[in-house]
């Protein structure tokens, strides 16, 4: 069991850390350019920075522990779970690191969503490890 | 045109995860014994559905990348977030044969009606 949620808290946080510094890396790359012969030359900016490499590694640790989680849950108990948590943390790193204006409609519908994401994963009869 | 990014990495993602369930359901549980974990890994990623799963969340990462290069994070990432959940809850239900609760439904009520609003709050 503890090894489960081992796997269950290591997948919240790979799912949260990977688009943070792929935010970082596309601020760094600029603007995406107009026409798509210069397409190829922005991707390289963008994988070639150490936030594009973070990015790239963490993300490919989430592709390996997300089977190996989901071989132990049902995928509809901890998929709400694994988004549910990055979505508060997301929202506040993006106010707090790239300072973008989040409205207070913007808070709430994300609280919203939240709510929604917690009402999908803590109903009855879910909290077995089985298939 | 933007806006294509994001419902394409909604498309992706939606469809990803089922492929993995429908993966594990023939590969088994993931082993305690560490010795037995490479052969596992070997295993998990011959799965034709696996590799179906890993090829839809390659191309989730571009039009993801896209995406968040396009968007304010805390608009983009609630969206791309949230849709694929009310899908996978439905596919998990139609293909899995998982039960769905009432308060799931509510659930995914919510998450609609949340959805909506940062569609108003980001306009």
């Amino acid at each position: 069991m503890a090894y489960t949620y081992f796997l269950l808290w290591l997948c919240v946080a790979l799912n949260t850390a990977p688009t943070l510094f792929l935010k970082e890396a596309t601020l760094i790359a600029g603007d995406l350019p107009e026409d798509f012969s210069n397409f190829s030359g922005w991707i390289v900016d963008l994988v070639s920075n150490p936030y594009g490499i973070c990015a790239i590694f963490l993300f490919i640790l989430s592709l390996m522990a997300f089977p190996m989680a989901l071989s132990r849950l049902k995928l509809s108990y901890m998929f709400p779970i694994v988004q549910a948590i990055p979505l508060v943390l997301t929202a506040i790193f993006s106010f707090l690191l790239f300072e973008e204006k989040v409205p207070w409609l913007g808070w709430l519908a994300i609280v919203t969503i939240c709510a929604g994401v917690l009402l999908l994963s803590t109903r009855p009869g879910t909290s077995d490890s089985k298939l | 045109m933007d806006y294509v990014w994001v419902i394409l990495a909604i498309a992706t993602q939606s469809a990803c995860n089922p492929f993995f369930k429908a993966g594990m359901l023939r590969v088994g549980q993931s082993p305690q014994n560490l010795s037995k974990l490479p052969r596992f890994l070997l295993r998990t990623f011959s799965n034709p559905f696996v590799i179906s799963g890993v090829v839809l969340n390659i191309l989730f990462v571009l039009v993801y990348t896209l995406a968040v290069a396009s968007f304010p994070l805390s608009y983009v990432y609630p969206l791309i977030v949230a849709m694929p959940m009310v899908a996978v809850v439905i596919f998990s239900l139609i293909l899995f044969r998982e039960k769905v609760s009432r308060i799931s439904w509510l659930g995914i009520a919510t998450i609609c009606i949340g959805v909506v609003l940062l569609g108003i709050a980001m306009g």
